[in-house]
């Protein structure tokens, strides 16, 4: 007997039935949480370390955060760009956006520039750091020392911003990992302003606190507020310091000046474009320097290794007593007083030795005590302003080498002391062919276009 | 819940299998034959029409069809390249019906059979609403094949193959209809007998290039390649369809006794590449020293570097001018000749209950850099049993084993091509070598020479597994249920170690270093579906499927790394210092079910309808499930009774189809993450986290909508037939990488944040595709066939969403950006006028002619076209070729830029070595460029046209003839092939090649999938070859 095509039909007319019932049932919705769970035992999210016992985590994550945007991770960092858009560095390497900076002829935004992830990353420690202190706040307390210290950091952040940025720096509320209200651009006066506030605040958690003081009298005296700088850093001791710690365990705590010199890629600089400080050849202790015989990157520059840094894993000053003297003495020059100005110089330079081998690691392999240069001889008075001025800036310039203020105190001669910015930065023919361009500051990156309230056309990097 | 809707819809199909009615049975056997030579034709499909039953003819030409109801029954054979042909029998109880099929060769594919992966249904052309792109052995076996690219290139309309990089190993881009994502994957799904299977890439970075996976498969073991070409046709494969469908079938057994195929192939692989030179010109200020000192560099001493612009200026003269090609300079190229052997047997046959196919392949590939090395083994078994007379299973299993050895190029400084083409116009002498040390090699651009680099090499070694089994049974002739799984699996190991001392790169290169990559990739494929069939009338057949479908993809990435290592060890164990240890994991589930239904009239008109509905993990928490309709029509018009049929026109097809699919996010893309780091505190590691990622949770998939129109038609007779299609695609929802503004401090040190994925945009690929096959000449003693396939592209960005601005990328020279194709060039403009008329150029004789940014061109192919030409002389030799041109697009020449820009001639201040600086006789255009990209900051000018036609492949195959064998009977079944592949390039691109890019197929860079640029990457090789085949 064979099946008739009525069966079949049938048959099929059933099929069909259920075919449209389980796809009906599909399409009517349904949970699939179960078969669809997958692991991931890489990540973390926000809200499993939102407890009392991850606060740990969250604030060693803030202050990661801090070192790979002021310091670096290996690779170019606040610290870095302002060594090399200074007369710090200049460039050995063969990449455009690393030249376009040296050169101070920064490329179109859209394009990029590598200052592009220094402003990425203060950014992001910014909001890091604040995230941290109010799980601080909630977790533990606002009188807890992590507090002061994490909002301090915060303040460094926006005055490594206002150092290096151009006027018109934008900042938003991406608070707990979520984009949230856009803000618009302030004035790098409002910047350090911002700065001020947040070293309050840390001061006002803790009294013991001299890298807020520091940061502070910092902000402060890029507002040219000199007395009040002095005063915030009165108390703070010379041999104070904060470090920025680095480990050579993994490429992103690698220290970053050690690392691009390492290959090649930076260069340390002598007398850049005529304006620079004599770094290499004034034979100071302060910057202890080597050649290296294999060369620049780009195989065509000599290699010029400062041995600040001399490993993966050696730290950095943020804030040191050194600076809070040489505040200090800057104060005293503002306000006439020639005599207390030269004696906290010489006083920072008879402690060349103890303080410099405090503050940087292995400096005594770099600068030995049979080094004939081992030791500085006291400064004497210049006698005309500008050449006080002058000396100061050299003083902060070696004193401050490679620690990110190189920048902000160039741009500082111009907006506080009158000099023009072509008798402060590297100017004339550039090493690397061409001239040295007009820009003082890092210009926004071009992906701030996405906040509604800021326009390129507000940020002018040749304004200081 | 969704575990209860897959049992309901497994409990529908059982409830479907039930017997109804009791049946009685016979048999069909019989033979397929062509019916101009008579020699019979293997791998026929023969059905039983409105059944499901149904088998392949055997090598033979015999097939047998057990278990078919009696009565009238009408039988239909068909197969790729003839028409098919269907006659009508009674069939008996308890008796096998006897019945001969004659097929005639057509030009007109209507009858090619695609098998659907996801629900093993085999479907004639001739149903389907869509233009599906073939590859059948017979095209495969033409010539040897070195990798499955070579398969895929500019076979089909719409398909674009492109191959990245000479370099043995290295991956390529395959692109169907353009571009549908900004952000995800543009490549297609694959799928091998029903088995997803992974064309990932991955590994070691070497600069630029990476290591595709898809060309694991041997292709001697391919019987054919179907391409879906888009959602139109690759519906129900659901979230990851919308790039197109490779389904690639291997062989099978046929019934019969063994049948034996050994080859093997040797060969040489040469680079035929020009090269630019390096030039230096320069003022001679004492002729009696000598033009380099002995680390080349001009001699300061006596000389005076003067480029183009500089004696324009009058700021020097140009006295002479050095030059080098040093990548064809006999003493410093890098190139040699390299060989590729390969060795392979393969048997099949079998009986009624159960066939076989078995394969052995090993090759061994050395690149012209002859660091760079490959070996590869293949094993396969496949396996065919008829369980009942209406159950049948399929087990499909293949097996390889890969090292790959390669060497960095592109952009890194440890690779030959950038050592050579920065290098000055001077050669090193032997004493200038060993008086210095690697990084330092006198003249060669970054310090290092060949040797040097060896000590850098990369090791890839893959043993990969993929397994497929299908249970097909029929309780009903109407009936079949098919339940599908598979596992493809790879591990993959990567590593690299340099001795100490060999790479003075820096203090993580000089004390040696150690890098290990441990990866596991599994994809795990999995199905149930039934098919109904029924006779609804004489003449209208339903078929109806129900299934359901699983996906799940898992990676698993362990990598150390450690600097300071012991002379001759090579583990990271053994590293002192800078160790490293890093863990990645990614998985992504999908679960679907479809249902489709077709109705096919006069089997002429085929109408069918069909949705599926997924969910995935990767869809934001706040999604639920997204659908996928899809619906078909082909008319075959010329079957029509009133179709007036001659001999012009004799074959006409109507088609037409519309689907949706779509593109999954990536793993984990949908939340916010937190990653672990070191931190150190106090002299102590602390762990602490990083933002990785800002997540989404209204994430949902890409779709892509896509409309085809076209027809076939079949002219002379079916000796000339002529396919075209027009489609149009609009992928909505695509996925932006939506730059968050980085003042919100969401932009962190690593690439994935910054950005928040969110669909928002709208991307329109459309455009014409043809294909023309000819059977111009068609002789006993002369045969020829032409086909020429050809199509055009028109790609653009509709919607970025509001607010969202252009994302720039590949150094700010390309971007997406709305209203311009994907991945566009843009640039500032210039122009130049050489006032003076001393034929050279100032920096002042150079003007930008817009502030801004504008649109110079596409990076994606326009048009493309491609030519086959095969030519029968006697019956025992046949000659082939293969052409394609493709026009329309831009492709970056940063390495000119870069040698103009950063060339190492020491001593100049503006160091380029290439034409446009410092030869003296560089037309103005070159001295332009480089004018506008030094001074005025624009590389428009090296933004070049990079339209091009290349002679890809050639090949002469002599079978033994029936004479020959005759006389001499151990030479029946032999065959020799000569062939050669990338033999000459036709362009006004000034670069290395138009094709090659930087970064290969790489997806895990800003715009990794759209870059085009070379920059010191290898070119193409040719490879000729000698081929010895035995078939018996």
């Amino acid at each position: 007997m064979t099946i008739s095509h009525s069966n079949s039909s049938r048959a099929h007319s059933v099929f069909s039935r259920v075919a449209a019932s389980v796809v009906a049932a599909l399409l009517a919705g349904c949970d699939t949480d179960t078969m669809l769970r997958v692991e991931d035992p890489v990540n973390a999210t926000p809200g499993s370390l939102d407890n009392p016992a991850a606060l740990p985590i969250v604030v060693a994550g803030a202050l990661g955060d801090f070192q790979v945007a002021y310091s670096g991770s290996g690779d170019d960092s606040y610290l870095v760009m302002v060594a090399l858009f200074s007369d710090e560095f200049h460039s050995s390497d063969t990449f455009l956006t690393r030249t376009a900076t040296d050169q101070r002829a920064q490329f179109p935004t859209a394009q990029g520039n590598t200052s592009d992830a220094t402003f990425n990353r203060l950014q992001a420690a910014r909001r890091s750091l604040r995230d941290a202190s109010e799980a601080v706040a909630r977790f533990a307390s606002a009188s807890d020392a992590r507090f002061g210290r994490l909002r301090a950091l915060e303040g460094f952040t926006y005055t490594a911003l206002g150092e290096a940025f151009c006027s018109a720096i934008p900042f938003s509320d991406g608070a707990g990992g979520v984009p949230r209200s856009a803000g618009p651009p302030i004035s790098t006066a409002q910047v350090f302003d911002q700065a001020v506030e947040r070293f309050d605040e840390a001061l006002a958690a803790s009294e013991n606190t001299h890298l807020a003081s520091i940061g502070k009298a910092r902000a402060l005296q890029n507002n040219a507020r000199f007395q009040e700088a002095a005063a915030a850093v009165r108390d703070v001791p010379t041999e104070f310091a904060y470090f920025i710690e680095h480990s050579a365990n993994t490429i992103r705590q690698h220290n970053p000046i050690f690392s691009l010199q390492s290959n090649g890629r930076y260069s340390l600089s002598d007398r850049e474009g005529g304006n620079g400080l004599d770094f290499r050849s004034a034979a100071d202790p302060r910057v202890p320097w080597k050649q290296d015989p294999v060369g620049g990157f780009d195989r065509s520059i000599d290699l010029y290794v400062s041995l600040r840094y001399p490993g993966f894993g050696s730290r950095v000053p943020l804030a040191t007593g050194v600076e809070a003297r040489l505040i200090e003495a800057e104060a005293a020059l503002r306000a006439g007083d020639v005599a207390t100005w030269l004696a906290k110089l010489n006083e920072l330079r008879a402690n060349v030795r103890p303080l410099m081998t405090a503050h940087f690691d292995r400096y005594a392999d770099a600068v030995p005590l049979s080094h004939p240069n081992a030791s500085l001889a006291p400064l004497s008075d210049p006698g005309d302003a500008a050449a006080r001025v002058d000396l100061m800036f050299r003083e902060r310039g070696f004193w401050l080498f490679n620690t990110g203020h190189r920048l902000g105190d160039l741009r500082r001669l111009v907006r506080q002391y009158g000099r023009q910015a072509v008798q402060v930065f590297p100017v004339g023919s550039y090493h690397k062919g061409g001239q040295y361009g007009t820009d003082t500051s890092f210009p926004i990156p071009f992906a701030e276009s996405n906040n509604p309230h800021f326009s390129h056309s507000s940020c002018d990097p040749a304004s200081p | 819940m969704m575990r209860a809707l897959w049992l309901l819809a497994l409990a529908g199909q059982l409830a479907g299998s039930l017997p109804l009615i009791a049946q009685e049975r016979g048999a069909i056997t019989g033979a397929v034959v062509d019916h101009t030579t008579q020699a019979p034709l293997r791998g026929v499909q023969v059905v039983v029409v409105g059944t499901t039953l149904g088998g392949l003819t055997n090598q033979h030409g015999r097939f047998s069809i057990p278990n078919v109801p009696v009565g009238v029954q009408r039988v239909r054979a068909s197969t790729i390249g003839y028409s098919q042909n269907e006659q009508e029998i009674v069939v008996q109880p308890g008796a096998a019906v006897q019945i001969a099929f004659e097929l005639r060769q057509t030009a007109v594919e209507l009858d090619g059979i695609v098998v659907n992966a996801v629900t093993g249904q085999a479907e004639r052309r001739r149903e389907l609403g869509t233009n599906t792109g073939t590859i059948s052995a017979a095209e495969i076996d033409k010539a040897p094949i070195t990798k499955l690219a070579d398969v895929l290139t500019a076979r089909t309309a719409g398909v674009t193959l492109q191959s990245a990089s000479g370099t043995v190993g290295a991956a390529q881009r395959i692109r169907i209809r353009g571009a549908n994502s900004l952000s995800l994957s543009n490549e297609p799904l694959v799928y091998v007998d029903g088995v997803q299977f992974s064309g990932a890439g991955g590994g070691l970075a070497v600069g630029g290039q990476n290591f595709s996976r898809l060309n694991d498969l041997n292709p001697e073991d391919i019987e054919n390649i179907e391409i879906l070409k888009g959602p139109a046709a690759s519906a129900l494969y659901g979230t990851a369809a919308a790039n197109g469908v490779i389904l690639i079938t291997t062989r099978r057994g046929r019934t019969g006794n063994a049948s034996w195929r050994f080859y093997t192939e040797r060969g040489a692989v040469q680079d035929r590449n020009a090269y630019p030179s390096t030039y230096l010109s320069y003022q001679i200020n004492d002729s009696t020293k000598p033009l380099f000192t002995s680390g080349g560099v001009l001699n300061a001493a006596g000389y005076t570097p003067c480029t183009n612009e500089a004696a324009a200026r009058g700021s020097c003269r140009q006295d002479g001018v050095a030059s080098l090609d040093p990548l064809r300079h006999s003493e410093l190229s890098p190139f040699s000749t390299g060989h590729r052997q390969r060795v392979g047997v393969s048997v099949n046959g079998g009986s009624d209950g159960i066939t076989y196919y078995m394969s052995a392949d090993w090759e061994d590939d050395a690149g012209v850099i002859h660091f760079n090395t490959q070996e590869r083994i293949n094993l396969r078994a496949n396996l065919t049993a008829r369980l009942r007379d209406n159950a049948t299973m399929q087990v499909t299993s293949g097996y390889t084993s890969s090292t790959l050895a390669t060497i960095s190029n592109d952009n890194s400084a440890l690779g030959p091509l950038i050592n050579g083409l920065l290098m000055a116009p001077y050669v090193p002498t032997d004493a200038d070598i060993a008086a210095s040390q690697p990084g330092s090699r006198p003249s060669y651009g970054f310090g290092y020479s060949l040797d040097d680099i060896g000590n850098n090499r990369t090791h890839q070694e893959v043993d990969r597994v993929t397994v497929g089994t299908m249970l097909s049974y029929s309780p009903f002739t109407w009936l079949t249920t098919n339940a599908n799984t598979g596992l493809d699996f790879f591990n993959r190991f990567d590593h690299h170690t340099v001795q100490p001392g060999r790479i003075p790169l820096g203090a993580a290169w000089t004390p040696g270093r150690r890098t290990g990559i441990r990866a596991a990739n599994y994809i795990h494929t999995g199905g149930l579906t039934g098919v109904a069939t029924a006779k609804l009338h004489a003449a209208l057949v339903s078929t109806s499927t129900l299934g359901t479908s699983y996906n799940r993809q898992q990676f698993r990435n362990t990598r150390c790394h450690g600097v300071g290592i012991v002379e001759g060890t090579a583990s990271c164990s053994a590293a002192s210092s800078l160790f490293e240890v890093e863990e990645q994991f990614t998985e992504v589930i999908t679960i679907g079910a479809f249902a489709r239904q077709q109705f096919a009239l006069h089997d002429r008109v085929f109408l069918a309808g069909s949705i599926r509905g997924d969910d995935n993990s990767a869809f934001g928490e706040d999604f639920g499930l997204i659908y996928y309709p899809s619906a078909s029509l082909s008319w075959v018009v010329s079957e029509e009774p009133f179709f007036p049929a001659t001999g012009l026109l004799s074959n006409l097809r109507l088609r037409s189809s519309f689907g949706t699919s779509g593109l999954r996010p990536n793993f984990r893309d949908a939340v916010t993450l937190l990653e672990s780091t070191a931190v150190r505190q106090g002299d102590q590691e602390l762990s602490a986290v990083r933002l990785r990622s800002v997540g989404n949770t209204n994430l949902k998939p890409e779709r892509t909508r896509e409309h085809e129109i076209g027809g076939d038609v079949g002219m002379f007779e079916n000796r000339v037939s002529l396919d075209v299609t027009y489609y149009q695609k609009l992928s909505r929802d695509a996925l932006i990488r939506r730059q968050i503004a980085p003042s919100f401090g969401l932009t962190g040190d690593v690439n994935t944040t910054g950005v928040i994925f969110d669909n928002l945009g709208q991307i329109r690929n459309s455009g014409m595709e043809l294909g023309l096959n000819t059977r111009l000449i068609e002789q006993p003693m002369l045969g020829l066939n032409v086909r020429l396939t050809a199509s055009t592209l028109s790609n653009r960005i509709v919607e970025m969403g509001e607010g969202i601005e252009p994302i720039v990328f590949n150094r700010g020279q390309q971007r997406h950006q709305q209203g311009y194709p994907a991945a566009a060039f843009f640039q500032r403009s210039y122009t130049y006028h050489d006032a003076d008329g001393d034929g050279k150029l100032t920096r002042d004789e150079v003007m930008l002619t817009s502030d801004t940014a504008v649109y110079i061109g596409a990076s994606l192919p326009t048009n493309s076209q491609s030519l086959t030409a095969d030519l029968r002389i006697m019956k025992n030799l046949t000659v082939s070729a293969l052409l394609e041109r493709r026009a329309g697009h831009k492709q970056l020449n940063s390495t000119e830029e870069f040698r103009c820009r950063t060339g190492f001639n020491r001593g100049d201040g503006n160091r380029g070595n290439c034409a446009g600086v410092a030869d003296p006789n560089a037309s103005l255009e070159e001295q332009a460029r480089f004018v506008a990209a030094r001074f005025h900051g624009t590389t428009a000018g090296f933004i070049e046209d990079a339209d091009f036609i290349k002679w890809r492949e050639v090949s002469v195959t002599a079978q033994a003839s029936d004479r020959l064998a005759t006389l001499y009977p151990a030479l029946r079944g032999m065959s020799l092939t000569v062939s050669g592949r990338n033999l000459a390039t036709w362009t006004r691109y000034s670069g290395m090649d138009p094709e090659i890019n930087e970064t290969g197929s790489q997806q895990f860079v800003l715009g990794g999938d759209f870059l085009q640029n070379e920059f010191n990457t290898q070119p193409p090789v040719r490879t000729l070859l000698v081929r010895v085949g035995y078939a018996f």
